[in-house]
């Protein structure tokens, strides 16, 4: 039961992780969703449920947390953007 | 040199699709590796990897924040303002490769310790992977521009046009490539020795001996000086320091766990 739990949870955050892709900075919302989905699928498995909805929600967390992670992940040190973003406060 | 790349019509920055070409790498490599030897099962290990890819994405942006941001807090400004300030941290700059490390490590550490895998076992088995990813990461920093070295007019300089990092239209030494190279070497070796099996030796211990080596060196020809300095060494030369201690004892502990158990 508490894996069937797990799995659900799992799957909720997964997709929502993905829905928040489309909605700017809601994308740290999604990665925050997608990294919430991973690890509780990974724990329904290890609590012994493994059906279609603990792997859907394993693959929506995985997907959901790269795509949102693409947004914020940009090799660049921008150090002009760090010292324009708190010259303009 | 080329930051980003157009997909469906939306800007994706280079370093981002190398990082994930890079996860993928070293998932399929570390999945192979664990079925060679078949001591560890290739889902725990692959799971292991997710917790790690978590906290390398945490410590990577974490470490970065510590070492590269000089103002935490904005004095007379609102709450909704300084979380505004916040969000542009978070979403922009860049990362740091031993935050990502170091949160790796915590993160495979954590799924180890939580579902009684042999922590000694599975860390041996990811760690020939490691500088392939790495090897991605590095690529894409020199796609991207950032991680640039000193300026130099010599054989194999660089000069960018596009960089977001780097300055353009100044000849700089490519210490991305060169690092890229030695992790790709690193890897073949790492890999080399797994196969070969050699019980005394941690292979662990030898990635991070070899890793902080090459790091501490390479930091003398970067250019990037911004990262953070203390006392004349850059922030990730004294983590080398710390890092080659570690993979010194881990090697020696190996080896002496070795000599004294029976065959």
């Amino acid at each position: 039961m508490e894996g069937k739990n797990l799995a659900v949870g799992s799957l909720v955050c997964g997709i929502l992780s993905l829905v928040c892709i489309f909605f700017g900075y809601g994308a740290l919302v999604g990665l925050i969703l997608g990294i919430v989905a991973i690890v509780l699928a990974v724990n329904a498995k290890k609590n012994g449920f493994e059906d279609g909805m603990q792997k859907a929600g394993l693959i929506l967390g995985i997907i959901g947390t790269v795509l949102c992670g693409i947004t914020f992940v940009a090799c660049a040190l921008c150090a002009g953007v760090l010292a324009a973003a708190s010259s303009m406060y | 040199m080329f930051p980003f790349i157009e997909i469906f019509g939306r800007q994706i920055p280079v370093y981002a699709l190398m990082a994930i070409l890079g996860a993928a790498a070293i998932c399929v490599t570390a999945v192979i590796l664990a079925k060679k030897r078949d001591c560890i099962s290739a889902e725990d290990i692959f799971y292991m990897l997710l917790y790690a890819g978590i906290g390398c994405l945490i410590g990577s942006k974490l470490l970065y924040l510590i070492v590269s941001v000089d103002v935490y807090w904005l004095d007379g400004k609102s709450l909704k303002e300084n979380l505004r300030y916040w969000l542009v941290l978070l979403t922009t700059g860049g990362l740091v490769f031993y935050g990502g490390l170091i949160g790796a490590a915590l993160g495979a550490l954590r799924y180890c310790t939580h579902f009684k895998i042999p922590v000694g076992k599975a860390f041996e088995t990811v760690v020939p992977a490691v500088p392939l990813f790495h090897f991605f990461g590095r690529l894409g920093c020199f796609a991207a521009g950032c991680c640039y070295g000193k300026e130099y007019s010599g054989v194999l300089s660089v000069t960018f046009e596009n960089a977001i990092g780097a300055p353009n239209g100044v000849p700089l030494l490519p210490v991305q490539l060169f690092e890229a190279a030695g992790n790709l070497l690193l890897f073949t070796v790492l890999t080399v020795l797994y196969l070969k099996t050699l019980p005394k030796l941690s292979l662990t211990g030898l990635y991070l001996v070899c890793y902080s080596v090459m790091r501490f060196t390479l930091e003398f020809f970067r250019g990037d000086d911004i990262r953070g300095n203390a006392l004349s060494l850059s922030v990730s030369q004294w983590i080398s320091l710390a890092v080659f201690a570690f993979g010194i004892v881990l090697i020696v502990r190996k080896y002496q766990k070795c000599k004294i158990l029976p065959p």
